[in-house]
């Protein structure tokens, strides 16, 4: 490798190793501290001491919105823990009380959730928070997941689990953040490692509108990739194989648009003592040479001069 | 042939409508698009794609998919195949106690090793709980995805996949491929898949495909995640890969040489709207090499990056905005542009190319998207290429 390459090679991986450390040092920062916690133990109030959902969670049975604040403030605690029938020290509850904390009200599930359907419907709390009554702590917040919603709608025949409106409002951001930067090559570990996450959302056919769609608005390709694929088509071709897993595709536009590669005008292309130019060109990406040379059915350009085996 | 499969995908409809008319559950789409442009000619292209899932309720566990795209070019005759099926098929899921589900028609598959679309048949079955035995076979769908179905004497494909599921917490999966023609097996893999989890921080996947006719390795990649806080992600991966040619093709004559990639990629989200990415990406054949540095920057508006390649495949700067905003709710703007100086060898000349594309989307309600995007192309062959594109996609 020329020296100059090899330095700008060298230059590329030290940004890269100096922004990795960047991030690194960024993170570790960020999750310094101490805070307050909560003592809480929903199996001691509700498997040991048998108090329903609703005494605490009074608003439940009449919330139209997955965005209320359903869980109870200080006041409904007090009304047990009075100092008589039940401890009303403050260390009871908070590990740090000096700079207790408010518990995070949950602000980001689906507005349009409404526990009174529910409820009404004869469902019972557990169906839905799958586990709590067993919970010694806060930290978990036993939400439903999505199939499990899914699941259900589909077998009492609510709704089709794919038709998003039913419990999502078109302004929510229902994106998820591992789908942002690089998810477009991440994909597809996660789609082959447990394709039913990705059935949440997407029926088949979305993935056929990148893999196999005209790119019409170049979500799978960018502008003008029609001049400048040649480089991907040789650097990175895993990526041109997730979706044109034949190399019949290059023959279509190079023979319809009567393109050939640039380097076939090169004096040095091919020769008869050491091959030129193509014998380089195609020890590198041979598959390049067999998009438009292979088809079996007819003898390829290189049986003129190949016409013994090389093997 | 193709008269056949016009009566097939007809008959699918007619019977889909009947079980539609028994209150089915229904979930598509349909999307109209025009793409005016002129470069010798003008051209006046319009693509009409339907996607269709019944779920009829009378027939429990049924269902039949449909997803077709019709084209048409108003200006000289472009369109060589104007009525094209990407998906035609009839379902059957959760069949015996949720043990085995079926389809029959055209689909795609992916069994780790073999990728594609078939016309033909696929059965999964579910023995246990976390074991899964998947079987198809078929005839390949034709490239250009017309409704042609090749004959099964001219060639056929056929493939399986046993998948096991948290098996001392890791996913195998070991998959079958074979494609024949003329009473002779062309292209024979099996793979094995592998992936786990260690603490959801650390996800490790591995593929990789042995090539039984040439008896060697055709894959193998290694892929690896690392998320040590929720805002911080690592990927790591290695893949060697020898080119895809079939057994009985003259190019096997040649000595194969593989090709070694690796890729290294951090990402850092400041938040949920504000995050970075970097990746650097190798490819090596002997002493031939080829480098790509990319980093990318993701704000509330877009993404806005930078691209760097370089070595034997070919050089190129690029820098590239895809940044989008919302003039009303419903009205959203977004402007793509994408600049780069290229040199496809370092013998061949350098060229810039410059491509633009401005769109505006109008959302109607929660089914109606309306579209009017204005693209501009300048290129090593034209100067200026202006296109008009207009898309109307309905979800129901």
């Amino acid at each position: 490798m020329p020296i100059l390459k090899r330095k700008r090679v060298m230059k590329a991986a030290g940004l890269l190793l100096f922004i990795i450390g960047l991030f690194a040092g960024v993170a570790i920062f960020a999750n310094a501290g101490q805070k307050d916690h909560l003592i809480f133990s929903h199996q001691k109030h509700v498997d040991e001491m048998g108090i329903e959902c609703s005494t605490c969670h009074a608003r439940a049975d009449s919330s139209l919105k997955g965005t209320d604040n359903l869980l109870p403030d200080m006041e409904t605690c007090f009304q047990c823990h009075d100092g008589d029938s039940a401890p009303n020290k403050c260390t009871v509850c908070h590990t740090n009380p000096d700079e207790a904390k408010v518990v995070p009200r949950i602000t980001n599930y689906s507005p349009k959730f409404p526990h009174q359907t529910h409820l009404q419907a004869g469902e019972k709390c557990l169906t839905c928070h799958v586990g709590i009554s067993k919970a010694t702590d806060t930290a978990a917040r036993h939400l439903p997941k999505m199939n499990q919603c899914q699941a259900c709608h589909q077998q009492k025949q609510v709704s089709d689990p794919l038709k998003c409106q039913v419990c999502h409002t078109s302004k929510e951001d229902l994106q998820p953040l591992t789908h942002k930067l690089e998810w477009k090559h991440a994909h597809q570990f996660a789609a082959e490692s447990n394709p039913k996450d990705c059935a949440q959302c997407h029926a088949q056919t979305y993935c056929e509108n990148c893999h196999e769609g005209k790119n019409l608005t170049h979500r799978t390709h960018p502008l003008n990739y029609e001049w400048n694929h040649a480089i991907d088509a040789k650097m990175n071709k895993i990526q041109c194989i997730s979706c044109h897993e034949d190399e019949v595709f290059c023959i279509q536009c190079h023979q319809e648009k009567h393109v050939m590669p640039p380097s076939h005008g090169r004096v040095d292309w091919a020769n008869r003592i050491d091959g030129g130019q193509h014998k380089i060109e195609a020890e590198f990406d041979l598959e390049s040479c067999v998009a438009c040379h292979g088809n079996y059915k007819t003898y390829p350009t290189c049986f003129r001069c190949h016409n013994k085996p090389t093997k | 042939m193709k008269l056949k499969f016009g009566i097939l995908v007809s008959c699918l409809l007619i019977w889909s409508g009947q079980l539609a008319a028994s209150v089915p559950q229904l979930l598509g789409s349909s999307a109209t698009s025009f793409l005016g442009y002129k470069t010798e000619n003008a051209h006046y292209n319009f693509f009409q794609q339907v996607t269709l899932g019944y779920r009829p309720k009378l027939v429990k566990n049924f269902s039949v998919h449909i997803n077709l795209m019709g084209i048409t070019d108003l200006g000289p005759a472009t369109v060589k195949t104007p009525f094209q099926v990407y998906g035609a098929y009839l379902n059957w899921n959760h069949l015996w106690k949720n043990r085995v589900d079926v389809s029959l028609g055209r689909k795609f598959y992916f069994n780790g090793v073999g990728i594609g679309y078939l016309d033909g048949g696929f059965l999964t079955v579910r023995p246990v709980k976390k074991v899964s035995v998947a079987i198809f076979g078929g005839v390949e769908v034709p490239y250009d995805r017309s409704p042609k179905v090749y004959r099964l004497q001219d060639g056929y494909v056929f493939g399986g996949k046993f998948e096991a599921k948290k098996i001392f917490g890791t996913r195998l999966g070991i998959s079958f491929y074979q494609k024949v023609r003329s009473d002779s097996a062309y292209w024979q893999l099996v793979g094995v898949n592998l992936s786990r989890t260690f603490g959801k921080i650390l996800l490790l996947h591995t593929r990789t495909s042995f090539n039984l006719l040439e008896s060697t390795f055709q894959k193998a990649l290694v892929n690896l995640r690392w998320l040590p806080t929720q805002k911080l992600l690592f990927y790591l991966e290695g893949f060697y890969r020898r080119p895809h040619i079939y057994h009985d093709s003259f190019f096997e004559r040649f000595e194969l040489k593989g090709l070694a990639q690796g890729r290294l990629n951090a990402v850092y989200y400041f938040s949920k709207k504000y995050g970075v990415t970097s990746d650097l990406l190798w490819i090596q054949c002997e002493e031939k090499k080829s480098q790509k540095f990319r980093l990318g920057i993701m704000t509330p508006y877009g993404i806005i990056g930078f691209q760097q390649d370089l070595g034997f495949a070919g050089f190129q700067t690029r820098a590239y905005a895809d940044v989008q905003y919302k003039i009303l709710t419903n009205l959203k703007a977004r402007l793509l542009l994408d600049f780069s100086n290229y040199q496809i060898s370092d013998w061949s000349e350098s060229y810039l190319q410059f491509g633009s594309a401005f769109r505006l989307d109008y959302q109607l309600g929660h089914r109606f998207l309306f579209s009017i995007e204005d693209q501009f192309y300048n290129n090593r062959v034209y100067k200026v290429d202006n296109r008009i594109l207009g898309q109307i996609i309905c979800r129901f």
